[in-house]
């Protein structure tokens, strides 16, 4: 029984072996007898294939999507802690830095600067006359404007109406020899004044004296004394200096920072 | 009639996954030739012979560049395991990895033998490359198998 077994094995497995090494055989000897089969199977082949092309990008981007997310999510706490410290600060520091500031200016007896307001107006004409001294503004009497108002652009300070008519009125360029301006210098805050000097294109910065350590490409800023301009807008910069034995003031020449030949927008500057 | 069928949805799902796969990296897992040792090491030898005839079929059909190369060592496997299996205490996950082992070794000096008679390829080269690190793959995927078994041997007796 146990022979007839073991042949029956040995017989089952020689029929499969034999069978297979006929197919190899055959396979060998004709080799398009694979390809055809594969060709009528191509279309499992190439559905399989999307699967395992589909699936290999897909995860590929999940873990790509992964990493990215670490690191916007570490980017995400960085920022968190950034603005958790800054409404900190918000809430607790500035205002404490605001509250100081008022208690120092109280206790220095420094008053608060009146806030101002910027009325638009446009340029309305040129003086031939006085080419690059004086200037004309579109908004007269009848729409608020009053003798003595400055006129500032996005540059700087320009200059202040000398004459108001019902719908025009007549400003006067700081370049104008008759433009007399208390001026600061931003940086040493030595305080001057500022006259124009005419054609020249250029200003004098008056009565500095020659000890003031000013030097070429200082800010000169308006000084707010007088009231007439708000504190703090620029005028011009340092562009020459020349100190004199044995003067008590030095000469200062100072260029203004608006442009002159471009002039076609304005604000005038009034209290609110 | 329910094995056959049973059988079927494997040859099924490991052709499908050894598809998927081929397209990622080339020397995986052989699913063939793990399907064969399982189903002879937990059926016999009867149809371990019959199952790595039909694999080898389907391999050859699909990944083999000689029809009958696949089936030829996959039958002898099928035929080996499930005559060992009865020699030995078969609920052993170490001679079952042994048995996977030796199976992936004796697979893959054979089809590269053939491919040396055949087509003058490198036997030793072909032999190794087939071999490593394919050889790791098959016991590892084999060890879940063998664990999965017996899981569902023991909740089918509880």
């Amino acid at each position: 029984m146990l022979k007839d077994t073991s042949q029956h094995k040995v017989f089952l497995l020689s029929i499969f072996l034999i069978l297979s090494f006929s197919l190899m055989f055959l396979s060998f000897s004709q080799p398009h007898l694979l390809t055809n089969l594969r060709e009528r199977d191509y279309f499992i082949g190439e559905f399989f294939n999307s699967i395992s092309s589909n699936l290999k990008m897909k995860l590929k981007d999940f873990v790509e999507s992964i990493s990215q997310a670490k690191s916007l999510q570490k980017e995400n706490l960085i920022l968190r802690r950034k603005t958790e410290e800054l409404l900190f600060r918000e809430k607790n520091y500035y205002p404490e830095i605001i509250a100081s500031n008022r208690r120092l200016k109280a206790l220095l007896g420094f008053k608060e600067k009146h806030p101002y307001k910027l009325i638009p107006v446009e340029l309305a004409a040129y003086s031939p006359m006085d080419f690059f001294k004086v200037i004309y503004i579109g908004k007269g009497a009848k729409e608020g404007v009053r003798k003595g108002m400055g006129v500032v652009n996005a540059q700087g300070l320009v200059g202040k109406v000398i004459e108001v008519y019902p719908h025009q009125a007549k400003v006067l360029l700081v370049l104008d020899e008759r433009s007399k301006i208390g001026v600061r210098v931003q940086r040493t805050q030595d305080i001057g004044i500022l006259q124009g000097k005419g054609r020249r294109g250029v200003c004098e910065l008056k009565y500095l004296l020659t000890k003031a350590e000013v030097k070429v490409g200082d800010e000169v800023v308006t000084s707010g004394l007088g009231g007439l301009f708000p504190e703090g807008i620029l005028v011009g910069y340092i562009s020459k200096i020349r100190k004199k034995p044995n003067y008590l003031f030095q000469e200062i020449e100072v260029t203004p920072s608006v442009d002159f030949g471009k002039l076609k927008e304005f604000f005038l500057v009034t209290e609110q | 009639m329910k094995k056959l069928w049973i059988f079927i949805g494997f040859l099924g799902i490991v052709s499908a996954l050894q598809f998927i796969f081929a397209g990622w990296w080339k020397e995986g897992a052989d699913l063939f030739l793990i399907l064969v040792v399982s189903w002879a090491w937990f059926r016999g030898w009867k149809e371990g012979l019959m199952a790595g005839f039909t694999a080898g079929i389907f391999k050859d059909i699909f990944f083999s560049p000689l029809l009958g190369l696949n089936s030829f060592s996959l039958c002898l496997i099928g035929f080996l395991m499930g005559n060992i299996k009865g020699e030995i205490y078969q609920e052993n996950i170490l001679t079952f990895l042994l048995g996977v082992g030796i199976a992936s070794i004796f697979q893959a000096a054979l089809v590269s033998l053939w491919l040396s008679l055949f087509y003058r390829f490198s036997f030793l080269r072909n032999f190794s490359s087939s071999l490593f690190p394919s050889l790791l793959y098959n016991c590892g995927l084999c060890f879940f198998v063998f664990l999965i078994k017996e899981g569902l041997k023991a909740k089918s007796s509880m």
